[in-house]
């Protein structure tokens, strides 16, 4: 494994060109290998994962999924895919939103995440009109034209190809619904950029060596937020795959950005 | 950081929180479970949703919703909204344009009645963690403090308004300000008797 730093360009060229190797963090990586090597970083951190999440963003991240929800337009007998839903925090809340008349799927690439979120939920009461699907984002076993609405929380960056990604999102949407993907992205401000920077190549992994005594899984964290695609990158990805009315709104900076786009 | 679902958030913990508290008016919640009361404040152009299942989920919406069999819509002003507990109030408002409502308009009156038979028990909720004789102790004690809060407050402006009016002459005794109110209309009726004789007379000269 070739150890370098390479840019989301150089990265995106490194893709399209070879078509052999990815990113895994600042890594280049075998593009069959990236899968199973995210899916070790989330087996390792499942278990502190809803913990950690609160103490890396003092909290916010659960104030970014509200917003998130609040943009969704879900409506009482809808059809949700919550991807790459990990500890459900978006299921549980759309699981009340549809009512017994709607449906949710949490779908996640990694089992260990699928359990924890799929204890907490039932822990919570949140049954009934939930299933728990193990689904690679690039490849969903859904119909076409299935959901009214489908959320990504935070899982994007992790997703080998994500124009696949994307594309297979847009196949399982029903026309007129809308995908909402919240990522990690880049922060608008200068003085905001680089205090960010110090925080996640320097605070990050060490609260992760001493929380959740893994170092690595919280700089891979820091370095593929680096890696994920701009703002408007990701917006332009959205449209070539056929979204139309897309936008995105900055939050907390541009630290966090919530991308939208129809299918119409 | 987001500001709107900072209070969304704190308005559906609080909501929940004191709903919780009150069975009562959980069973009264029970009968909504699937609906939506949306509200929109015309004047702060924000739309706030009220989902209504075990509990009830605050969202800020970006797109106002229409109005049917499960969603009940309601424009209002911020002002207006304390108004909106009273349910026997709800069509005088409409009546007076200071809200417009589309949809099931029996949610907003099923929702302000659940407001209204909010009661909880405080002292109840504290017996549960100290046990029932130190709530008694710190309720009868609270109770006997806001008495004599409010004894002193009666007091203390009773002694100010003298002071006020008799010792140091500032301010007019109530009964002066009647007085001088009743002497003020006598002397407009008075004025406006003389006008209207006055015009009278001019009539009659010219």
């Amino acid at each position: 494994m070739q150890e370098q730093q390479s840019s989301p360009s150089a990265s995106k060229q490194i893709e399209s060109g070879a078509e052999q190797s990815t990113h895994f963090g600042f890594r280049q990586v075998e593009r069959s290998k990236k899968a199973s090597l995210v899916a070790g970083v989330f087996d390792s951190v499942a278990a502190k994962y809803d913990m950690m999440n609160d103490l890396m963003s003092m909290g916010v991240h659960r104030l970014w999924k509200r917003y998130t929800i609040d943009c969704s337009g879900i409506k009482p007998g809808q059809k949700v895919l919550d991807l790459a839903g990990g500890t459900g925090d978006l299921a549980a809340k759309f699981s009340r939103l549809v009512g017994t008349t709607g449906h949710v799927v949490l779908a996640d690439i990694n089992h260990s995440m699928l359990s924890v979120g799929r204890d907490k939920l039932r822990d919570k009461g949140v049954v009934g009109n939930v299933d728990y699907v193990q689904a690679n984002a690039e490849a969903l076993p859904f119909p076409d034209n299935h959901f009214d609405l489908v959320t990504m929380a935070f899982g994007l960056r992790n997703v080998t190809d994500k124009d696949k990604a994307l594309a297979s999102i847009f196949r399982v949407l029903k026309p007129g619904g809308r995908l909402l993907v919240l990522e990690f992205s880049k922060p608008t401000n200068e003085v905001l950029s680089k205090t960010y920077d110090w925080y996640s190549f320097n605070i990050l992994p060490t609260m992760g060596q001493i929380v959740a005594n893994d170092k690595e899984s919280y700089q891979y964290l820091a370095e593929s937020i680096r890696m994920h695609p701009d703002q408007d990158t990701l917006k332009s990805m959205f449209e070539n795959v056929g979204f139309e009315r897309c936008d995105y709104q900055n939050l907390t900076g541009g630290i966090v950005a919530l991308h939208r786009g129809y299918k119409f | 950081m987001p500001t709107v679902p900072l209070l969304t958030a704190a308005a559906e913990t609080l909501a929940n929180k004191l709903l919780a508290l009150d069975p009562d008016a959980r069973q009264g919640l029970k009968r909504l479970q699937g609906k939506r009361l949306v509200i929109n404040l015309t004047d702060i152009k924000q739309c706030i949703a009220l989902a209504i299942s075990e509990q009830i989920d605050v969202l800020a919406l970006d797109a106002l919703p229409d109005g049917d069999e499960s969603t009940c819509v309601v424009t209002t002003r911020l002002a207006v909204l304390p108004k909106l507990k009273e349910a026997s109030q709800l069509t005088q408002l409409i009546k007076a344009g200071e809200l417009e409502v589309s949809g099931e308009l029996a949610i907003a009156q099923q929702f302000s009645g659940v407001l209204n038979s909010l009661h909880i028990d405080w002292e109840e909720q504290l017996a549960q963690h100290t046990g029932d004789v130190v709530a008694y102790h710190a309720f009868s004690f609270a109770r006997s403090v806001g008495q004599q809060l409010a004894r002193f407050g009666n007091k203390s402006s009773l002694i100010l308004g003298s002071a006020l009016t008799d010792e140091k002459q500032l301010a007019a005794h109530k009964l002066a300000v009647m007085h001088f109110s009743d002497e003020v209309s006598r002397l407009r009726d008075d004025a406006e008797r003389l006008e209207s004789r006055l015009s009278r007379l001019e009539s009659k000269q010219s």
